[in-house]
């Protein structure tokens, strides 16, 4: 047992040299020795030497494609060499390259080996001249990035077409220009012994409550890992209840939903290098609202949220009320039904737990090579899929119409929840539903769903409840859970937020009300 | 500790599973019963009919409409237990009962008395007291049973529909239980007759010819003993005296314009008002109604009030007489207050009642009725005469 955590140590500390607390020297060639060293057999690191108008030598070092080199010969060497005639005065370079460098965005100044390594892995261009015992790293980020694009996972008709892309500081200008406030805080730290990654803490000041800053800040601290590629590495670190199908961190792909989430009080983690953003405290209701809900009149927003929590319920229910309705408690059927179903289930050699569980397991491998697979092969398992389901099954009597019926209602069902990862949770749940009802028909059912309901009623996300504001119920957080009450009605933060901020919209500016002044 | 929860979740689960599906009943293992016919038999013993829907398929294959859509299947038995079991010996599914929503009642078994059905009744675990129960008038049930119907899927619903209209009445086990319990009041149970129709005409085709079953009236149960029946038009006035009639017709014959007149009830009311003076019982029965005019097969013009009023008369009088003949034959033939004037004795004299309970039975015919039937007429259209006679005549006025 010693031995294996030791082991996870070293592994977690990473492999790079120790370059801790090694000053840059005055002297070109023993800092070049050095760089070489630590970039030894990386044949991407540029290490450019040349030499100024004064004749100073100076090194440029690199990673070949991160910096934009157009950029950089137009604006650096020009502008540099053009500037840079008096060099051999002890304060004219200085003068120099601030002159030169300042335009270009940002620079910083390196004083140590470890920094100027750390900028030269970011995409930064690190300038060392002879004689000084400093360097400047020039931020010229030039990589292809992808445009910004509506969010593939989130399509609205009505809203803001723009998703965060892979790049961190894009994705924070986002979040900045929709909240031109000081109050929007963005706190970065770097996780990944290996990968270095930009994680990004976005929240409003006095909005969000201080206890749950904390409890984020600690928990994303407390995180050794080697590298993160996606927001997914963190979710799952830092989550109260990892193996709860539902997840209980939202996540978006847009910054209009991390900014509305954010003046609710919650906060918002952004992963470099990746265009999900994680939200969180996450309810249970955020998991059936979409962005559009808030963006579309309230009158017509409300009945879709009905029409929502209807069918999430019947993509967890369906199969199982169907098995337990036609193995076990078939006085509930209309007796009209009762004999279609039986006309259709004559022909059909399985029992029905057999048949719907066999369908539903084909409906959902169809669903997943769907998706994986390249785009034009896409479809063409879908329409094989769907003939062999839908109608060769049926007409060789394999299977009963019904249960096609059933499955195809229950897959459409489960489309209609907006956020993918948290109908994961039910197109999971709804397998263990259907052994139940199997078994005990309408008696298993019930212990399912009453299985569910604990635990959802257990499950917390960073201090809030899951589901509340129904369990524990507060009246006042209802306006945005069954309906979505309109904008002038929507006075307080929800209590999650921080209470001295509790007043979001004054109340009394309904439009018909009355006091419009004319 | 984590492991003990893992054992814990295992074991719970094996005990699911263990469970198995014992009692798993797919729909196609079972025969699903929509009707039953109870006969008595001259021995004593009884016979149960069953009817037996055949699932068909849900996209109709074809015009194949001459298969017939059930089967029936008749057992005799000491008690309807026992015939039901001897039923389940004649097929290989399981009899399912759950769905059954027609029991049909022989008139042998039902004047017989109906007291050890409707124990068992009570008593079966697959009994829905929402069924409909009826008496066949004159034939066995099991014959009723077997008539076909076309355009109903479940061919046992026909007797509950037909049972629906004004002349006639459709009776749950459950009302039909909970009256007869009641004081002061009769159960009726609504009542089937098959008819022999004789192949005349031109229209004498293959269809014209059989049999089918119509709809007869009540039959009326004192003690859970059938006494006897009324017909359609009895039982229609029996309805005008205790039921909301708005929807149903009312013609009459008008002599002043000598053609018939039918009016299409919109709002009806009733209500029984007694009157208990020692012994003398006196029952005032209203009935009020409010009807349109729908068809004029006389020559008067009714936008003319005299002509409503005339047309009021008639119909009142008409309702009057009706309802007075068939609460007449419940007193005198009968002797069953299918009408529950005592309950409203009851209701209105809690007092006297106490005394009255004991010897309704024999009270109930001395009772003094009188009925008074009210209908008007407010809408006659604005079609004053037939249209085509206006072309003819020219001037209306």
């Amino acid at each position: 047992m010693r031995f294996r955590k030791h082991l996870f140590h070293g592994m977690v500390s990473g492999p790079d040299p120790d370059v801790t607390g090694i000053p840059l020297e005055p002297n070109i060639s023993k800092n070049e020795r050095m760089l070489k060293s630590v970039f030894e057999a990386c044949s991407d690191v540029v290490i450019h030497s040349a030499s100024t108008p004064g004749q100073i030598d100076m090194l440029a070092i690199y990673i070949a494609g991160l910096p934009d080199t157009k950029h950089l010969d137009e604006l650096i060497f020009n502008q540099f060499a053009s500037r840079s005639r008096d060099l051999d005065k002890p304060d004219g370079m200085e003068r120099a390259v601030q002159a030169s460098f300042i335009p270009v965005s940002m620079t910083k100044k390196v004083a140590f080996l470890s920094e100027a390594v750390d900028s030269i892995l970011r995409g930064d261009v690190v300038f060392l001249f002879d004689g000084v015992d400093y360097g400047h790293a020039v931020s010229v980020q030039g990589t292809e990035r992808r445009a910004i694009e509506e969010p593939a996972s989130e399509p609205v008709i009505r809203g803001p077409r723009e998703g965060f892309v892979e790049c961190l500081q894009i994705n924070t200008g986002l979040l900045r220009v929709r909240l031109r406030s000081a109050s929007l805080k963005i706190e970065t730290l770097s996780i990944g012994t290996l990968s270095q990654t930009e994680i990004a803490i976005a929240y409003i000041k006095d909005i969000a409550k201080d206890e749950l800053l904390h409890d984020v800040r600690h928990r994303l601290r407390r995180i050794r890992i080697d590298g993160v590629l996606e927001s997914g590495y963190i979710e799952e670190l830092i989550t109260d209840t990892p193996y709860s199908p539902f997840p209980q961190i939202q996540n978006t792909e847009r910054p209009d939903v991390v900014i509305g989430s954010l003046l609710e009080g919650k906060v918002a983690v952004i992963t470099d290098g990746s265009p999900i953003a994680l939200v969180l405290p996450m309810t249970f209701w955020t998991g059936l609202q979409a962005s559009e809900d808030y963006y579309e009149r309230s009158i017509t927003a409300t009945p879709i949220r009905w029409l929502r929590i209807l069918f999430t319920s019947v993509s967890l229910f369906l199969p199982s009320l169907y098995v337990s309705l036609v193995s076990y408690d078939h006085p509930a059927l209309p007796t009209s039904l009762l004999l279609s179903i039986a006309s259709s289930q004559r022909m059909s050699p399985f029992p029905a737990i057999i048949e719907t569980l066999l369908m539903e397991i084909t409906f959902e491998a169809l669903r997943e090579a769907g998706l994986r697979l390249p785009k034009g092969v896409g479809s063409a398992v879908t329409i094989v899929g769907g003939i062999v389901i839908g109608q060769a099954a049926v007409q060789a009597g394999f299977i009963s119409a019904p249960v096609v019926i059933v499955v195809a209602t229950t897959g459409i069902a489960s489309f209609i929840i907006p956020r993918y990862n948290f109908g994961l949770a039910f197109r999971l749940l709804r397998f263990p539903l259907l052994l139940l009802a199997g078994f005990m028909g309408f008696f298993g059912l019930m212990i399912g769903i009453i299985g569910i309901l604990i635990h959802l009623a257990s499950l917390r996300s960073f201090g809030t409840p899951y589901l509340y504001p129904l369990a524990p119920l507060s009246m006042d957080g209802l306006k945005d859970v069954f309906i979505r009450k309109a904008w002038f009605g929507m006075n307080l933060r929800p209590r999650t937020a921080a209470e001295q901020n509790g007043l979001r919209i004054p109340p009394g500016q309904r439009p018909d009300s009355g006091d419009r002044g004319d | 500790m984590k492991r003990r929860n893992t054992a814990a979740a295992a074991v719970i689960a094996c005990l699911l599973m263990m469970t198995g599906c014992w009692d798993r009943k797919e729909v196609k293992d079972l025969a699903i019963v929509t009707a039953s016919g109870l006969d008595l038999n001259k021995d004593g013993t009884l016979t149960q009919s069953v009817q037996i829907v055949i699932p068909t398929p849900m996209q109709s294959s074809g015009s194949s409409s001459d298969a017939k859509s059930f089967f029936v299947i008749a057992a005799e038995g000491k008690t309807l237990a026992d015939s039901r079991q001897r039923l389940q010996e004649k097929i290989h599914l399981k009899l399912y009962y759950s769905h059954r929503r027609v029991i049909i009642i022989g008139e042998r078994m039902a004047r017989h008395g109906l007291e050890s059905v409707f124990d068992s009744f009570h008593r079966e675990m697959d009994m829905r007291m929402r069924n409909m129960v009826f008496v066949a008038k004159g034939a066995a049930a099991e014959s009723l049973l077997n008539y076909p119907v076309a355009l109903e899927a479940i061919p046992a619903d026909q007797f509950k529909n037909l049972h629906k209209q004004p002349a006639g009445r459709a009776t749950t086990i459950m009302n039909f239980d909970a009256t007869a319990a009641t004081e002061g009041i009769e159960p009726t149970m609504g009542a089937f007759e098959v008819i022999q129709k004789q192949a005349s005409g031109p229209s004498a085709s293959s269809t014209g010819a059989e049999p089918h079953i119509k709809l007869y009236g009540v039959g009326v149960f004192k003690e859970l003993k059938l006494l006897g029946f009324f017909n359609d038009e009895e039982t229609r006035a029996m309805n005008w005296a205790t039921k909301n009639m708005a929807g149903s017709f009312l013609t009459v014959y008008v002599p002043q314009g000598n053609g018939n007149v039918s009016v299409q009830i919109l709002k009806s009311k009733h209500g029984f008002h007694p009157l208990v003076k020692g012994n003398r019982i006196t029952m005032g029965v209203s009935v009020q109604s409010e009807c349109e005019l729908i068809e004029n097969g006389t020559k008067l013009d009714f936008s003319e009030p005299a002509n409503v009023k005339l047309l009021n008369a008639l119909l009142s009088s008409q309702l009057t007489q009706s309802i007075a003949a068939t609460v007449k034959k419940s007193q005198r033939l009968y002797k069953a207050d299918v009408f529950g004037f005592g309950r409203s004795v009851h209701a209105a004299y809690p007092s006297e009642w106490k005394r009255l309970s004991a010897a309704w039975a024999n009270v109930y015919p001395e009772v003094e009725v009188t009925v008074r039937a009210k209908t008007s007429v407010i809408g006659t259209g604005y079609v004053k005469l037939p249209l085509h006679r206006k072309e003819t005549k020219g001037d209306v006025e």
